[in-house]
Parts: structure tokens; sequence; C-alpha cells
């Protein structure tokens, strides 16, 4: 882990929006660049495995999976993405006049687990990051203390 | 791959039946256990081996849960 000298300066609030952004990329911003991608490569697959497995049409719904929603979102702007592609399968179907497809159990259980533990899993990355941000600028500020205090 | 078979791949569902809904948890639990080692690993290196090592833990502790669970769902049965 790189030390907090070596961090990038970016401010704690930025570093948890890029972070919910793109999962990855508060770390990326941060100087983390492995971490970063390693966070981007795991948590969009987990969240697109689900939604793979279950059709956007079940997995992400904001009326019939209860608060997993509220996990999903934490994921980011795509499950807003896959929102938006749930929805317009709805309309889809009903200007066609059919009923919509959903998947039966357990294919719409464990999608809908997938996607919300992928949610989950960026929540403990958005607050790593916040982390990583604040003592960045702890140490920052301790240099800037002790530079004073030598010129002084 | 073409837009359609990739829009197909997110729009249709897989159906999941026997040993594979056994299965899912593997990935899952991987998934879990890379983001978790990877925020508290301090060396980039050390992370691999502890991810296998949590995933290990976290599939055995599943399993061994659900032997119990079958075991006193036969006691009681």
């Amino acid at each position: 882990m790189a030390t907090e000298q070596d961090r990038s300066a970016v401010p704690s609030p930025l570093a948890m929006l890029l972070a919910w952004l793109v999962p990855g990329l508060g770390h990326w911003a941060l100087g983390e660049r492995i971490r970063g991608v390693v966070f981007f490569v795991v948590i969009n697959a987990t969240f697109w495995g689900g939604v793979a497995i279950g059709g956007v049409r079940t997995t992400v719904t904001s009326r019939e999976n209860g608060a997993w929603i509220a996990a999903q979102l934490c994921a980011g702007p795509q499950t807003l993405a896959a929102l938006y592609l749930s929805q317009k399968q709805d309309r889809l179907a009903q200007a066609a006049g059919r009923q919509v497809v959903k998947a039966p159990w357990p294919s719409s259980s464990i999608a809908v687990v997938y996607s919300g533990v992928a949610g989950l899993l960026n929540l403990l990355v958005i607050l790593n990051a916040l982390v990583l941000a604040e003592s960045a600028a702890e140490a920052a500020a301790k240099r800037s203390a002790g530079r004073r205090e030598a010129s002084g | 791959m073409t837009p359609h078979l990739l829009a197909a791949l997110f729009i249709d569902w897989i159906p999941i039946t026997g040993v594979g809904r056994l299965g899912m948890l593997l990935p899952l639990a991987l998934s879990v256990s890379i983001v978790y080692r990877t925020i508290r690993c301090e060396r980039l290196a050390a992370i691999p081996l502890a991810s296998l090592v949590l995933w290990v833990t976290i599939v055995g502790g599943m399993m061994l849960i659900g032997v119990i669970l079958l075991a006193i769902f036969h006691l009681l049965a």
C-alpha cells in the first residue's frame, strides 16, 4: 500500500464521489492504481454477472426487490443505466401487448444477490477511499506544519 | 460480439438447476474475498494468497453450516 506521503491529495468528498461514479476510480485518483483496477474488475464483473444471470428486468427493479435496489445503487450510475433498461423492457412489453417475462427462482434470487453484493462491496470501497483520502490529507497537513516550524 | 448478442446476454435470463445452485456460491465468495483482502492487505503481493485462503474459509464455513443444518433437519424429521 502506498504511504500517506505517496498518495495524491484528493479531497475526501471527491474521492468518495469518484469511487461511487466508477468502482475503483477513487483509489486510482489517490494513487492506488492496482487496487483501483482490481476493484473495477471485480465489482463490475459481479454486478453485470448478476444482471446476466437474471436478466435486467428481473434483477434491477425499483418495486419488486425491496431494499436490494438501495444496495445495487451503491454500485454507481451503472445501476441507473440498468434500471433504465429494465423500465424500457416494461414499456416495450406493454406496447406490444404481451406480459413481461421474468426469471424464475433460483435465477432471480441469485441475480439480485449478486448485483446487491456488488453494490455493498463498492460501499466498502467508497468508505476505504474516504479513509485513505483523510489520512493523506492529515499527512500533508503535518508536512506543511513541519516545514513552517523549520523555516520559522 | 454483436450488439444484438450483447443485449440478449443482459435481457434473457440463464436457467440454473441442480448443483449449479450451490456452485453459484463460489464466484460470489471469490468476489467478496478479493475485495476484502485488497482493502486489508498492506502489500499487493500478499493479496492473491490471502484472498484464496479467505475464499476457502468462506466456502468451507458455508458448507459446514449447510451440513449441520441438514443433520438437524434429519434429526427433527
